[in-house]
């Protein structure tokens, strides 16, 4: 071998090929000086370039890129938990909005709307009676301030027992009116009424009852009792008010005793 | 081998940064030519030895002074020098593999891979013809795509003897392709 690496026999072999046909035919563009060196250089390429080598893992931790990882197989069992949550899902979802939509429309039967006023969400059911009235109690203490239409509730021993201030508090007044025991009959029914009307009810004054026991047929303790009732100023103001306080109680206060 | 000079001097500096993505960079522009170059010298395991290639070269780039074209010289005689190494390795003991760990080709095309085993057996039967020198030219020409300043930077032969050996080679391949005529294919 020469000073240039050259063998031996090679200064022996032909040039086939000057430094320009030469340069052509391994730049891929020597098919028309010769054909077959040129489609067997392109075999070459072919044979030994056409695969990239795979990444090991001390060289993608070099070139941050992730060793090939084979993918995870999905169980069965995995895919068929995953659909049946979704339906549940959706299906409390639905169920959740349908009820809510129903309770602020009050459609609800009175105890499911009772329950969900509890909430907040929609009013309670009307006409319970000291049910309600029970509810206005509590609510006034459980209420949080986001919860709507309910303001300062007075307790049936009139002290305030919630801090939570609304201008719709209505209810809560007309609640705390038909607790107050300081009143009781056509009184009580009125106060009721002008609280639940904002004052416009314009009640009679409460009934005069005279009562006339008389013993008569000379039958010792036979009475007979005769009672007039004027039936003017029996509240007829608006008890069933927006707000969500009792009113239901309130209302059936108001037609009096 | 597609790759601009422009974007291997970039991914280069990216790299010399310490960016991962200028060695990605680098490894996608240049990783087939070295597998294919390591292939062709007939190593036992390319793909591995490539690997090795590039882990070497990342980890002394701060050696490295040059421009793209420069890095592939120098890429490429790290990949010569670990083809030579192995070469070596593989004089030195004989390697056994059992059947085991042969490697799985399951799921490939059969009359594909019979088809490109067919051209391997024929390109290496054509090469094996040339003197080792021709064959190294030629191979880091065509398979490396090296220019021959590149090609005689990593032989560390001068430029007009690299010339002269693809001249020599491409003639020897031209009268090896001649004589194969004959022989039915």
């Amino acid at each position: 071998m020469s000073a240039d690496g050259v063998h031996g026999n090679e200064m022996d072999e032909p040039h086939d090929f000057d430094d320009a046909a030469a340069d052509a035919l391994i730049g891929g563009a020597g098919a028309d000086i010769d054909r077959r060196v040129a489609e067997t250089l392109g075999e070459m390429r072919a044979a030994y370039v056409s695969t990239p080598p795979a990444v090991g893992a001390t060289l993608a931790a070099l070139i941050g890129a992730a060793p090939p990882v084979a993918p995870r197989a999905v169980r069965r069992s995995e895919r068929v938990r995953s659909s049946v949550l979704a339906k549940v899902g959706a299906a409390a979802a639905a169920v959740v909005a349908a009820t809510g939509g129903l309770a602020v429309a009050g459609a609800l039967p009175a105890p499911v709307q009772d329950a969900v006023s509890h909430l907040g969400v929609g009013s309670p059911a009307h006409g319970s009676g000291d049910k309600d009235v029970k509810h206005g109690d509590t609510n006034g203490d459980d209420r949080t301030p986001t919860s709507h239409g309910k303001g300062s509730t007075t307790s049936a021993a009139g002290s305030e027992t919630s801090t939570t201030t609304h201008k719709d508090n209505h209810g809560g007044d007309v609640s705390g009116v038909a607790h107050d025991p300081t009143l009781e009959g056509c009184a009580h029914g009125q106060a009721v009424a002008a609280v639940a009307s904002g004052g416009k009810s314009q009640g009679k004054s409460c009934p005069t009852t005279t009562t006339t026991v008389a013993s008569g047929n000379g039958q010792p303790g036979a009475t007979t009792t005769t009672t007039t009732v004027d039936h003017g100023g029996h509240g007829q103001g608006n008890g069933s008010n927006n707000g969500k306080g009792n009113s239901g109680g309130a209302q059936s206060h108001g037609k009096g005793h | 081998m597609s790759t601009s000079r422009g974007s291997l001097d970039r991914a280069l500096d990216q790299a010399r940064a310490g960016d991962p993505r200028g060695f990605d960079a680098l490894f996608r522009a240049t990783g087939a030519a070295v597998a294919g170059y390591l292939r062709a010298r007939g190593v036992r395991d390319p793909e591995g030895l490539a690997n090795d290639v590039f882990v070497r070269a990342f980890r002394t780039l701060d050696t490295f002074e040059g421009d793209g074209e420069r890095f592939r010289s120098w890429l490429f005689t790290i990949a010569h020098n670990a083809a030579i190494d192995d070469a070596r390795r593989r004089r030195r003991r004989v390697v056994e593999v059992s059947f085991e760990a042969a490697p799985d080709r399951a799921g490939g095309d059969v009359e594909v891979d019979a088809a490109a085993h067919l051209a391997h057996e024929r390109v290496a039967v054509l090469l094996s013809v040339l003197s080792p020198d021709q064959r190294e030219v030629l191979l880091l020409r065509v398979v490396a795509d090296l220019s021959v300043e590149e090609t005689a930077a990593v032989l560390g032969k001068g430029y007009e003897a690299v010339k002269a050996l693809q001249r020599r080679g491409l003639a020897s391949l031209r009268r090896a392709l001649s004589s194969e005529e004959g022989v039915p294919q």
